[in-house]
Parts: C-alpha cells; structure tokens; sequence
C-alpha cells in the first residue's frame, strides 16, 4: 500500500476540547474530541489507531469547506510533522501511519450523553 | 367516478399546498421529532469517498483523505468522488439501509489499496430523549497482495 491515510474533523463552530491518549511508548492511540451541544448535551469523538499523529489547525472559514485545497496548501504540515495548535480548532487531522502491513484498521466513534 | 376522482385529486393537493404554506411560515416541522433524532447523523456527503455529517445547522463532518505519490514526486490527495476523474479510483456502497448501517467499499489501484469501511448507528434512550450513537470501521486492505 503506497498510501499516507489522513481523518479529519471539521466543523463551524468554535468549542471543541481535545485529549489525547497516549501509551507509555509515546504513541497517541485514542484522540478524544468533545463538543457542548445546547440542551445540555456534550458529544464524543474517538477516533482510534495503532497510533497516529494529530494536527489541530485553526483554519480560516474557506479553508475549511474545501478539505482538498486545504491539504494541498498545507501538504508539508500534514505530511511531514504535526504543527499543532489545540487552542479551539476548526479542524482536526489525524495522520494515520502508512500502512506496510497486510491489513490496518482504523475506528471512529460518536455518542452523545447530558 | 373519474370526475370524483379528479375532484379529490383537486383536494388533496390543494391540501399538501396549505401544508407547504405553513411550513414555510414557520408554524409546523417539517419532519418528526423521532424521525429528526434518528436521522440526525448519516453519511451525508455523497460527494466524498467517505463523509459521516450531522443535520444541525451548525454541523460537524468527520471524513478520509489520503495521500498517494503522484508522478512529478510530490503527492495527490483523494478526498472528493469525482466522476470519471481519470484516477482510476472506484467507489461504491454494498449496502446502505437510509439510516443505521452501511458498507462501502473504495479501491485506488495507483496506491494500491483497498477501503472497506463499515457504518453502524444505534439508538439509546436517554432521559426520555432519544440519542444516536455510532461507529465507523476503515479497513485498510492491499488492493494486489503481490
């Protein structure tokens, strides 16, 4: 597989908190990613992996509605190191390790609780 | 009879034009409130390989790119289907129910891999509100193990 997988969470309003769970071997596994919703409601994205490396950008509105012409202006940073900026994203990226293997797996999870 | 059948053709639209009406002021939903919890979350970017998104007016998308070696030594990102793109790149559901699971499958034989990504949804009552829950599995696979 000659591929360098990505995920992405994006969104239109400000308000998210991230928390990242890492093993002692220094690897990010879980990236959990919380929103308020009115109602009292928050939710929660897992996104889980081998491991994996996360940029958290503050990108400007346009750059957000297109994802591809977001990843090709900032192709270096997605690709070559986690420039992360965690404070209130617009746009979470996961850079998921190129697969080598036979067979890779990645999961993402949602739930909603008060 | 045809006349009456006319006539009440005449009525009931007449009366799906009042409901539109109404809609359009404001004073009624357009859909349930049981049907607006469980179709809250679904894949709803039929425009990108893979695109799981929200129906609130502020919503969250969460989606795949990835990036393959293109010929001039750089990279090509693949995120939006295009049709007849040239690439090379397939992408089709094997099952998708409207609302609670699917199976989509996407192969890119210029970076030899092979998507199967499988989507479950479930509902849970939660303080006499109903609240979705779901997963979603990538499965990375070669697409020639050779």
């Amino acid at each position: 597989m000659r591929v360098v997988p990505f995920l992405y969470l994006s969104h239109e309003r400000p308000g998210l908190s991230l928390q990242k769970v890492t093993g002692d071997d220094g690897k990010t596994r879980v990236l959990k990613v919380s929103r308020e919703r009115p109602g009292g409601f928050q939710e929660f994205f897992e996104f889980g992996a081998e491991s994996f490396d996360v940029l958290a950008v503050n990108a400007v509105d346009t750059e957000l509605w297109d994802v591809p012409e977001f990843f090709r202006r900032h192709a270096r940073d997605v690709l070559m190191g986690p420039a992360v900026n965690e404070n209130d994203p617009k746009m979470v990226i996961m850079r998921m390790p190129q697969p080598e293997a036979k067979e890779a797996t990645f999961v993402i999870s949602y739930s909603k609780r008060r | 009879m045809r006349t009456l059948l006319l006539l009440l053709g005449v009525v009931v639209a007449l009366g799906r034009m009042l409901d539109l009406d109404q809609l359009y002021s404001g004073d009624t939903e357009l859909h349930s409130e049981l049907y607006n919890a469980t179709m809250e979350w679904g894949t709803y970017k039929p425009n990108l390989f893979f695109g799981v998104k929200d129906r609130g007016a502020q919503p969250v998308t969460v989606g795949l790119v990835w990036a393959v070696p293109s010929n001039g030594g750089g990279f090509e990102f693949r995120h939006t289907y295009r049709y007849q793109s040239g690439d090379g790149v397939t992408a089709r559901f094997e099952y998708h129910d409207g609302w609670s699971a699917a199976r989509q499958i996407v192969e890119d034989p210029v970076g030899n891999v092979r998507f199967e990504i499988d989507f479950l949804k479930q509902m849970l009552h939660e303080e006499s509100s109903l609240v979705s829950q779901w997963k979603a599995l990538l499965t990375l696979k070669p697409l020639n193990p050779q």
